[in-house]
């Protein structure tokens, strides 16, 4: 396999995607089990460790897309480099059926702001399911073609506005970075994509 | 076990009544006459934990052990780790899916274009540094921030 075939590849739709990502590092922090990764976080912070960099350890990112290092003075930060048949076996997108049933859906929520979208194309509670499972597959998709946005970066980690498709309408979600490649859903509607 | 070992509380009377979860590990951090202090994190509220008196044999060891620098640090000033302990788990008042209203003014959501009476939904309901995180809706400036934003709890209501 040449140079060029083990940096760029095609994904599943026949886009062209960057095969060259990297897995963020900070000491000591693992990967899992995440009680372990929690008690971890939790004692290095109170010795003053940072908690924006433990939280985006262990999280994968396309080289070229990627928080800028060093996050602070005297960030202990580093990131290695991780071959793309690692981020397809581990990546997977977790949408939780409450962030509809409870959130979109509820009647507390249910067409009202932004999420009132969801009630103007016709989806209601039932389509729960379908929207959960519709949202995991795109963006899981999107996510491993590097096909991504970086937002917000704090102590509660990295978040990422991802493109997805409903209705023939584009705009983007929202979703949590964690460790090995894992995505979690935040928030369905994120905004549109200008 | 010894000082810095990782365990988690067998008996189930004894978690229920410390108020430990069920999945809670904590950190041994002294033993003494057949018990241990044994110091526990809160899973909700990241940097808050407590401290309870168990007794050993209510206790089974991980095999996971926390590594020796973080130990080493950990103990270099361990009376400090007591003082700053909490008596017991604070009790969050908002949790995922709960509606919310901004209560305050602030340049530090305002620049975001989330001002007072901002409506939302709680997406993270773990507090990091006395922030949970919210995804406002209402109205139409709010909303156009397209991602959730980290909000002090103090700062919101229930409604």
């Amino acid at each position: 396999m040449g140079i060029v075939d083990e940096l760029i590849g095609v994904n599943e739709r026949g886009e062209i995607i960057s095969k060259d990502w990297v897995e963020w590092e900070h000491f000591m922090i693992p990967n899992k089990p995440k009680w372990l990764r929690d008690i971890l976080r939790n004692s290095i912070a109170l010795k003053g460790h940072c908690l924006t960099c433990t939280s985006v350890d262990g999280c994968y990112f396309v080289r070229s897309n990627m928080p800028e290092q060093a996050l602070h003075p005297h960030c202990d930060c580093k990131t290695k480099t991780i071959s793309y048949g690692i981020v397809q076996k581990n990546a997977k997108a977790t949408s939780g059926i409450e962030k509809f049933r409870d959130y979109v859906f509820a009647p507390k929520h249910y067409g009202k702001g932004k999420v009132a979208l969801f009630k103007s194309w016709g989806y209601t509670i039932d389509d729960s399911e379908a929207l959960r499972r519709e949202y995991a597959e795109q963006a899981l998709i999107a996510y491993k073609s590097g096909q991504y946005k970086l937002k917000k970066l704090d102590e509660h980690g990295q978040q990422l506005a991802i493109p997805v498709s409903l209705k023939g309408k584009v705009f983007y979600s929202g979703w949590m970075l964690c460790p090995e490649g894992e995505i979690v859903l935040t928030t369905p509607f994120g905004g549109w994509i200008k | 076990m010894k000082k810095g070992s990782l365990v988690i509380i067998a008996n189930e009377k004894t978690r229920k009544t410390l108020g430990i979860d069920k999945e809670a590990r904590g950190v041994v951090l002294k033993i003494r006459s057949g018990k241990a202090d044994v110091l526990f994190f809160n899973p909700k509220i990241v940097g808050e934990y407590i401290i309870k008196e168990v007794v050993l044999c209510d206790l089974s060891l991980e095999n996971e052990a926390l590594p020796k620098e973080i130990e080493q640090d950990l103990f270099s000033d361990i009376e400090s780790v007591y003082q700053k302990a909490k008596g017991g788990f604070t009790s969050l008042s908002f949790k995922n899916g709960d509606r919310v209203q901004l209560v305050v003014e602030e340049k530090r959501y305002a620049e975001f274009g989330i001002h007072k009476n901002a409506i939302g939904c709680v997406v993270d309901d773990t507090v990091v540094q006395g922030k949970i995180e919210v995804d406002f809706y209402e109205p139409e400036e709010a909303a156009a921030y397209d991602s959730a934003m980290a909000i002090k709890i103090e700062d919101l209501k229930i409604i």
